[in-house]
């Protein structure tokens, strides 16, 4: 019998230790409302979004509002959600003027035969579909602004992870705060969630890995479900979720098929990242070659698990609300 | 006695290594597959495929043959089919819903994964050289819609055409998009290229207009890595063909590339994965072409056709149907050719590059053996 759990993620890079405590707090809070949804409706696919639309609408993650701005100054941002049972796939690429991307990745998944829509169509299909268009200034952060006069005039390396100012000669520590997250049900229903405004000064119609199917996503219940976070272009190259996947069915243990997949990319094409897992058995698992990843977890009878150090964990018991 | 001996050994020694490494220079096997859609081809459309295809292999082997470039194989294979109105790809490409042209391209350097993407982008005549551009002049991997046009203008190296221009009396004539079924909006002809010069450097490159009546700004399986086209020089080369939104979801190329990696041959691989496709997804068809990193070709499909195209650079085979494989000389000043109906899908060995090292070693051996002999 397998526990109904979601695992959560607000981004795998290099930020400065006095945010570790924020970054928790809205990571664990993902988790919780992730799964109060999942005990509430049972539903695998609301209770990703549900996750992920916590962490869009706070300002600490790389996601919806406080998203990291293109090199013109706007928030683009992209969302992917897929259901393990059928392969099933909705996403976006490129959205602006849109709160919660993750909900409108769920429409194309829903309404349309389509596994992806991009920039300008993104945009119309979700104002046919009753989205409400928001101006572009209501997703900036102050944070995000400044992050992107200091990569522009200072010639500073460009980073997702807003507020941490790296020159460029340290570009390991590119910060990345994509968010995203995973849930499995009694039945082993698997869905994955991952939402991001991609990396500061990016060029506008940039997309990254994050709704890449194999990619920054993946999820197929024969085998596991995967929201990966880290350098996009490095991870589209090299389909590291796919590979995570492939090391998973092969038998290697999650975690160590997380870091074999990460430190392969890095290897081969650079940049560094993060992965959750939770595979068709229930099993949960997160690793990062980046200096850091917030991520906390949900399973059992309410053990509330995170962390943002490799091998740091905080264990503390969720009170689920009626 | 001794000193002559002596003489030998180093003379023979010599020849040894300067015959050796003529043999390694001459490496493996060059060769360019191309394919031209997969789905339902009416004969007439077929007949302008091939036309279209020989001068595909034509244009793209010859970068090959002159410079032992596969990355220029693949892209003007895939202009040559852009250009031409018999595909669904720049020029005759399907239009969305909305009536617009909006395509789909990729190009992945299979040494460094080096990838360059566009998706649902307007106005650009020949979108796989902008991949190219994005692969080669940005950071970045994938642009879409009209800030990849932006960055086509501001590179100065390509105009933008008016969507009329890409639009081909073949597809106003074929266009079905009031039809709901994603197998009638495949319209057969995304088009696609894998290349392998001597030093085993594998490309793959794909080029679509998408599916007809799409979604405007919808994006298809083609330049999404993994899911359309792959290449890794460790693995081999992929591009694929069909109704995209399923090749997204099972994710065909990475899959292709997972049965070749653990050692399945090119063919076998295609088709496991084409029929895990279909039986995991409803109305799942399309077909794919590959090179294993060991030259062995591969192309097959299960949709009724599938336009495909080769040259390992004697002669070219090609076909529509199932069970087609016509043959002519590359070269076509030479006059003769012909035509042979096969029951199956002819494949290459594997390691068909190897012969001409183990040849030069073999025969290296011999001339140090006689010129030892004659020396002493």
């Amino acid at each position: 019998m397998i526990q109904p759990s979601i695992i959560v993620h607000s981004g795998a890079g290099y930020f400065p230790d006095e945010r570790n405590a924020s970054k928790l707090e809205v990571t664990r809070s993902a988790a919780v409302v992730g799964w109060e949804t999942l005990l509430r409706q049972d539903n695998v696919l609301d209770a990703v979004e549900a996750a992920v639309r916590v962490m869009e609408d706070n300002v600490e993650c790389n996601a919806g509002f406080g998203s990291v701005l293109n090199s013109a100054g706007d928030v683009e941002m992209d969302a992917m959600i897929i259901r393990g049972k059928d392969l099933s796939t909705g996403g976006v690429g490129g959205l602006c003027q849109i709160s919660n991307p993750i909900s409108v990745a769920r429409r194309v998944l829903e309404k349309t035969k389509h596994c992806m829509l991009a920039g300008q169509g993104a945009l119309e299909f979700a104002v046919r579909e009753g989205f409400p268009i928001v101006s572009n200034e209501s997703l900036v952060s102050p944070r995000a602004k400044i992050m992107l006069e200091g990569v522009l005039s200072k010639n500073i390396a460009p980073s997702t992870e807003t507020g941490s100012c790296i020159t460029k000669s340290s570009v390991e520590e590119k910060s990345l705060g994509t968010v995203g997250a995973v849930a499995i049900n009694c039945r082993g229903e698997i869905a994955a969630a991952t939402s991001t405004g991609g990396i500061c000064a990016k060029m506008p119609g940039r997309i990254g890995d994050t709704p890449i199917p194999g990619g920054g996503t993946f999820c197929d219940d024969q085998n596991c479900g995967i929201s990966a976070t880290g350098l996009g272009e490095s991870i589209m190259r090299v389909c590291l979720s796919s590979r995570i996947a492939n090391f998973i069915s092969n038998g290697m243990d999650p975690s160590t098929a997380c870091l074999t997949a990460l430190n392969s990319m890095t290897e081969r094409v650079g940049g560094d990242g993060g992965a959750i897992v939770i595979t068709k058995s229930g099993v949960l698992a997160h690793a990062h070659n980046s200096r850091k990843m917030t991520w906390a977890s949900v399973s059992g009878d309410g053990e509330l698990r995170s962390g943002v150090k490799a091998g740091e964990e905080f264990v503390t018991h969720v009170v689920v609300s009626k | 006695m001794a000193r002559q001996l002596w003489r030998g050994v180093v003379f023979a020694c010599i020849t040894f290594c300067m015959i050796i490494s003529h043999a390694v220079a001459q490496g493996g096997d060059k060769i360019l597959i191309i394919h031209g859609g997969a789905g339902t081809i009416t004969p007439a459309h077929g007949t302008a495929k091939k036309v279209a295809m020989l001068a595909a292999i034509r244009a793209g082997y010859a970068a090959l043959q002159t410079e032992d470039d596969a990355q220029l194989a693949v892209i003007e294979a895939i202009k040559v089919m852009e250009d031409s109105p018999a595909f669904n790809a720049g020029t005759g490409s399907v239009r969305s819903a909305s009536g617009e042209v909006e395509m789909d391209a990729i190009i992945i350097n299979g040494t460094d994964l080096g990838t360059g993407a566009v998706g649902a982008v307007r106005h650009i005549k020949n979108p796989i050289t902008l991949a190219r551009l994005v692969k080669d002049t940005s950071e970045h991997v994938f642009l879409v819609g009209y800030q990849a046009e932006l960055f086509a203008l501001n590179s100065n190296q390509m105009n933008l055409v008016p969507t009329s221009s890409l639009i081909a009396n073949w597809t106003t004539s074929n266009e079905g998009w009031t039809s709901n079924h994603p197998r009638k909006q495949n319209r057969a002809g995304t088009v696609g290229a894998v290349a392998v010069n001597s030093r085993g450097q594998i490309f793959a490159g794909t080029s679509t207009g998408g599916l007809s009546g799409k979604m405007d700004g919808r994006v298809g399986d083609t330049p999404i890595v993994g899911a359309g086209t792959l290449a890794d020089d460790e693995i081999g080369g992929i591009s694929a063909t069909g109704w995209g939104e399923a090749f997204i979801r099972y994710r065909v190329a990475s899959r292709i590339a997972g049965l070749m990696e653990g050692g399945m041959n090119a063919s076998m691989s295609i088709s496991t994965v084409l029929s895990g496709m279909a039986s995991r997804i409803q109305d799942a068809d399309g077909g794919a072409i590959a090179i294993g990193k060991n030259g062995d070709i591969g192309f097959e499909w299960n949709s009724e056709q599938m336009a495909w195209a080769y040259s390992k650079g004697v002669d070219i085979h090609y076909g529509v149907d199932r069970g087609e494989d016509i043959n002519v000389p590359l070269d076509d000043s030479v006059s003769t050719g012909s035509t042979t109906t096969e029951s199956t899908t002819p494949t290459t060995p594997g390691g068909s590059g190897s012969v001409g090292r183990k040849g030069g070693i073999f025969f290296g051996i011999i001339t140090a053996f006689i010129v030892t002999i004659s020396v002493v």
